[in-house]
């Protein structure tokens, strides 16, 4: 659960359909954005429909940096009013993640960055970003041998001799 | 959440599922290349064999134990299934995974041949989940579907293609909830059996798609029964025929489409313009509105000494033709063959009506196609009606020279313009003019000068001669003309539209 601290209204004005929202980055930095821009996250509008609940609105801590913040809001401001199928809660899941050529220059970072975004994105349950990021991972990787994808992604490769050559083990054609 | 520098191994078990899934799904479908991904560490190894969503794609393979165990691994999700017997050969230990896994099948793919086209018999249990089921052979026996294939119960089955199943089971109901539905290589299928294909296609109430293509020739019209009874497909919204013209006429003699339907057809012909003719008037008996919805007809034909496709944009018909919409006709002549071309432009003047032509787009190669010039004189003279004449093609200015000549002379009534190699002609009906920056000179009676010059004058004598005027003048990129020029053009045209890009 998110932690959540009273925010005075002067910090977060109210504006009709466009109010804002504080959010509270891990190296707790302030970011004032419009719930509008945020509204693809289901856990900021869970988030939000507390705060209609209880009559008070309050600063949102977010557990990654503000950096990382940044990019999910870049994301979130770019998809404003968009609508995506993976992000419609009444819709069901897609067979397969779309491919979206901004999504992918978007994404165009590096391995911890990629790992950090997904992460928020699955945070802030956000399931067309997590999509992108699966596919833009899944694209770094595919093709490679094992001890390949283990550097690339900093896996350890903790098999026993026997667990890794065992008959049982056959997890391929 | 710590995020200093996240390893993947500290992802959420789910996230790993997007990832392995998007790998999963990237590969050709079928593949198994992402499940080495399992030998790269245990976590990974345990979310891939705990995920059967992961698993959902099957593709058999020549070892039975690997195919059980692919299967198994699906657990109860809903499963896509490829069984090529080229790849995977026909044991009836896979036939029984194949129908173990029936009851969970979402997708169904066989491939099948001349030994192994029997492997549909056994589909005689209910296949609830199914909602595509394909047969492709690759040999040239028929494919045997069972009377009561997947036992009369697949209530999900929205999308069916079967090859080379003349004999299906027509009366099934399977077919009743099928939306799209491919049918291929069909061999000797008179459309007037009772209880046949038309009966089923009548009772396929929401199929929207249709298509059916490689028909053996006459296999619509062998052993058929004349019938004046026709299949109600107004339902069907999208329709591809390829096959022969009398196949084409059969089927439209005996349906009742949609006027909106939309139709594509790519039919054979020996090159008759009657079967033209025919087939144009069967599209019509069978309810399709040509003249507010266009019908792309690709017509291959076969005469002595050449082969040629045409294709005709069935428009709206005008007021100098009722009985045929106006063609656009554009001949694209094989160089793969020594064609006689006073041959060619003989069978064209034969095949076509020139006096319904609207619009004529002629690709002229080769040299020999100068023996032809004469011919090609009678032939675009004869017409009446067309508004635009393009010739293009290596030879295409030859032909214009010709044609310009003959305007010079006073034989014939319109005069072309060139540019580059593409000519165009503008004709007495001639409405709209498009001039690029390749039209340097214009020919107008005998005098030769930049065609922005002489253009007024060909205007002004247009008008005085009662022809047609002008409706609108296009200059793409042309560059002999000033804005004055343009301004005293409109002065003296006022209802012609001037673009200039």
């Amino acid at each position: 659960m998110p932690t959540i601290v009273s925010v005075d209204d002067s910090t977060v004005p109210g504006e009709g359909s466009s109010r804002l929202l504080l959010l509270v980055s891990s190296d707790n930095k302030h970011i004032v954005v419009e719930e509008d821009i945020m509204s693809r996250s289901r856990f900021i509008s869970k988030q939000v429909e507390g705060f209609e609940a209880t009559s008070q609105r309050h600063a949102i801590l977010l557990p990654f940096s503000s950096f990382v913040l940044n990019k999910v809001i870049e994301y979130c401001s770019h998809y404003r009013g968009y609508y995506l199928l993976e992000d419609d809660p009444d819709a069901a899941p897609p067979g397969r993640s779309p491919v979206r050529e901004w999504d992918q220059e978007f994404l165009d970072v590096d391995r911890n960055m990629l790992l950090r975004i997904i992460k928020a994105a699955h945070y802030l349950e956000i399931k067309s970003l997590v999509g992108s990021c699966a596919r833009a991972i899944a694209d770094m990787i595919r093709g490679k041998t094992t001890e390949e994808m283990r550097e690339i992604l900093g896996v350890e490769n903790d098999f026993t001799p026997e667990e890794e050559h065992s008959p049982s083990s056959k997890c391929t054609g | 959440m710590n995020e200093a520098n996240p390893p993947i191994a500290h992802l959420p078990p789910e996230l790993l599922v997007s990832i392995f899934a998007s790998l999963a799904d990237e590969s050709s479908v079928y593949e198994t290349d992402w499940t080495v991904v399992t030998h790269v560490c245990r976590a990974w190894r345990h979310i891939a064999l705990d995920h059967p969503i992961l698993w959902r794609h099957v593709n058999f393979t020549d070892d039975d134990a690997w195919t059980r165990e692919l299967c198994l691994r699906s657990q109860s999700v809903s499963i896509s299934v490829l069984w090529n017997v080229e790849e995977a050969p026909y044991s009836p230990i896979k036939a029984d995974i194949l129908l173990a896994h029936l009851v969970h099948t979402e997708q169904l793919t066989l491939l099948v041949d001349d030994d192994s086209h029997h492997i549909t018999t056994t589909l005689t249990f209910p296949a609830p989940a199914l909602h595509t089921f394909s047969v492709f052979s690759s040999g040239q026996s028929e494919v045997d579907i069972p009377t009561n294939l997947f036992d009369s119960y697949s209530p999900k089955l929205h999308q069916v293609a079967i090859d080379r199943c003349s004999r299906f089971p027509w009366s099934s109901p399977v077919l009743n909830n099928v939306v799209v539905f491919n049918l291929s290589n069909v061999v000797d299928f008179p459309l007037g059996e009772d209880g046949g294909f038309l009966a089923a296609l009548e009772r396929m109430s929401v199929l929207k798609t249709l298509s059916i293509s490689s028909v053996e020739p006459y296999s619509f019209v062998t052993g058929n029964t004349p019938s004046h009874q026709h299949a109600e497909l107004s339902h069907v919204s999208r329709l591809t025929l390829s096959c022969d013209v009398t196949d084409c006429v059969a089927f439209f003699q005996r349906v009742r489409l949609s006027p909106a339907v939309s139709l594509d057809l790519s039919a054979v012909s020996t090159s008759s313009s009657d079967s033209i003719r025919t087939l144009l008037r069967a599209i019509k008996s069978a309810g399709v509105n040509t003249d507010e919805h266009a019908v792309s007809l690709e017509l291959t034909s076969s005469c002595p000494g050449f082969v040629c496709v045409q294709t005709y944009n069935v428009e709206r018909p005008t007021e100098q033709d009722k009985e045929f919409p106006a063609f656009y006709i554009a001949f694209l002549w094989s160089e793969e063959r020594e064609l006689d071309a006073l041959d060619v432009t003989k069978a064209i003047c034969a095949t076509f009506s020139l006096a319904h032509l609207q619009a004529l787009n002629v690709n002229i190669r080769g040299p020999q196609w100068c023996a032809a010039l004469p011919l090609w004189m009678d032939l675009f003279g004869a017409s009446r009606s067309i508004s635009t004449l393009t010739v293009s093609g290596r030879e295409g200015a030859l032909v214009c020279a010709a044609l310009t000549q003959a305007y010079d002379d006073g034989t014939k009534k319109w005069g072309p313009v060139v540019h580059g190699t593409v000519a165009t002609y503008f004709l007495p009906t001639l409405t709209n003019l498009e001039i690029d920056r390749d039209a340097l000179s214009f020919t107008l009676l005998g005098e030769s000068a930049p065609l922005h010059q002489l253009l007024p004058q060909w205007l002004k004598q247009r008008e005085d001669a009662g022809l047609v005027a002008l409706r609108a003048l296009t200059l793409d990129g042309y560059g002999g003309v000033t804005p004055e020029w343009i301004a005293d053009l409109k002065i003296a045209f006022p209802s012609l539209a001037i673009t200039v890009y």
